[in-house]
């Protein structure tokens, strides 16, 4: 009875797909809207604040040393980051960022609860030049994650994609000699990391007035080691991802 | 122009997902469906903060903020980056759902369910 109605029900979608795209077309062509959208000056957009670091300065234009202009070199501007995507995700809107954490935590802890145990039948080991490969590239992975993540200030990456990379250096090693021991050790560095963005948070309301303020030295602006909140709530969040992102393939590897 | 093209290509992924999503009966199709269409729309979000020549949001000593600001816009790829993330334990979750059902009804489609009354 399923196999019958098939053809129809793509006949259907089908046709309300070639509705939906000349719906989307004409709002695109015709209508005023989607194009002001695109024209947009970058001038009117919120973003402009976020480039001349001058979100809690006095005016929109002008940041704490009265200029329209960010010099990499000089030091007192906000959060200190020459990556304005990393100030925006880390400092700006560091709440939103926050709420993602916990989306992902969510997440791994309801693949962790759904995954139900079950015996497993004993996978063929792994061949010598696989055993013998793993361990270097993990060095390799792990440093690279490292470097991502503690460079996020200055280069694109950051906590997320660092953790990711870190992750993907222990879903190697899961493959390769099939264990899962450290699944606890994973869990409890989570919820360190967790609770220790909580607590910068915290400081940062007490100290600053607003949930996850920055309340640490700038620096000077471009250099290696600068913009310390910013540094290391993002080591706490590639921390996190990395211990998540493990944990989920694990309970999959595992499974 | 280079926008535009960028919001068509976007508009075309989130209508293969669409169609994806509302026509299969497999679950794994359907969640593959549904990471099309989450891709799509992270492109449609990045587009509208590109314009032909804008540079990457960092700041430089060759280029900073004030010349001529032909930076791209930074906040659509805060925010995709944070879809991004969001999208992926959202999949993790949704396959571990799908494992449950096949262990329980040893098929990854829909089934009628059979109510016992």
């Amino acid at each position: 009875m399923m196999k019958r109605n098939e053809p129809l029900i793509n006949l259907f979608g089908l046709i309300l797909i070639i509705f939906l795209a000349v719906f989307v077309y004409l709002a695109l062509t015709d209508g005023r809207q989607g194009l002001t959208m695109l024209s947009a000056d970058l001038k009117q957009r919120v973003s402009y604040s976020y480039l001349l670091k001058s979100v809690t300065a006095a005016g929109p234009t002008e940041n704490q040393h009265g200029q329209a202009e960010v010099i990499p070199g000089r030091e007192g501007y906000e959060n200190g980051a020459v990556n304005i995507v990393t100030a925006i995700v880390a400092d700006y809107r560091m709440l939103d960022t926050f709420g993602e954490i916990l989306v992902l935590f969510a997440a791994s802890a309801g693949v962790s609860l759904l995954m139900v145990e079950r015996k497993r039948e004993k996978a063929k080991e792994a061949s010598e030049i696989v055993k013998t490969a793993v361990p270097i590239i993990m060095l390799f992975a792990l440093v690279t994650g490292f470097y991502i993540i503690s460079h996020g200030h200055l280069t694109p990456g950051g906590g997320f994609p660092g953790g990711a990379v870190i992750a993907s250096a222990f879903i190697l090693q899961f493959l390769a000699f099939q264990k899962r021991s450290r699944n606890k050790a994973f869990k409890i560095l989570e919820s360190l990391a967790g609770i220790g963005l909580l607590v910068m948070g915290l400081i940062g309301l007490y100290l600053e007035g607003s949930l996850f303020a920055n309340f640490l030295p700038t620096g000077t602006l471009g250099a290696t080691i600068s913009a310390a909140g910013i540094m290391i709530i993002y080591a706490l969040i590639g921390i996190k991802v990395a211990a998540e992102l493990s944990s989920i393939s694990a309970d999959f590897i595992g499974e | 122009m280079e926008t535009m093209l960028f919001i068509l290509s976007a508009f075309s992924l989130i209508l293969t997902g669409l169609f994806g999503v509302l026509t299969r009966k497999n679950l794994v199709k359907i969640l593959l469906s549904l990471n099309i269409l989450e891709t799509g729309i992270n492109l449609l979000i990045v587009s509208l903060g590109y314009f032909k020549g804008g540079k990457a949001p960092i700041l430089t000593n060759s280029i900073s903020a004030a010349q001529g600001m032909n930076f791209v816009d930074p906040l659509p790829h805060a925010l995709v980056l944070t879809s991004i993330v969001i999208g992926l334990g959202t999949t993790a979750l949704a396959l571990t759902l799908i494992l449950n059902h096949f262990r329980s009804h040893r098929t990854v489609e829909f089934i009628q369910l059979e109510v016992n009354e």
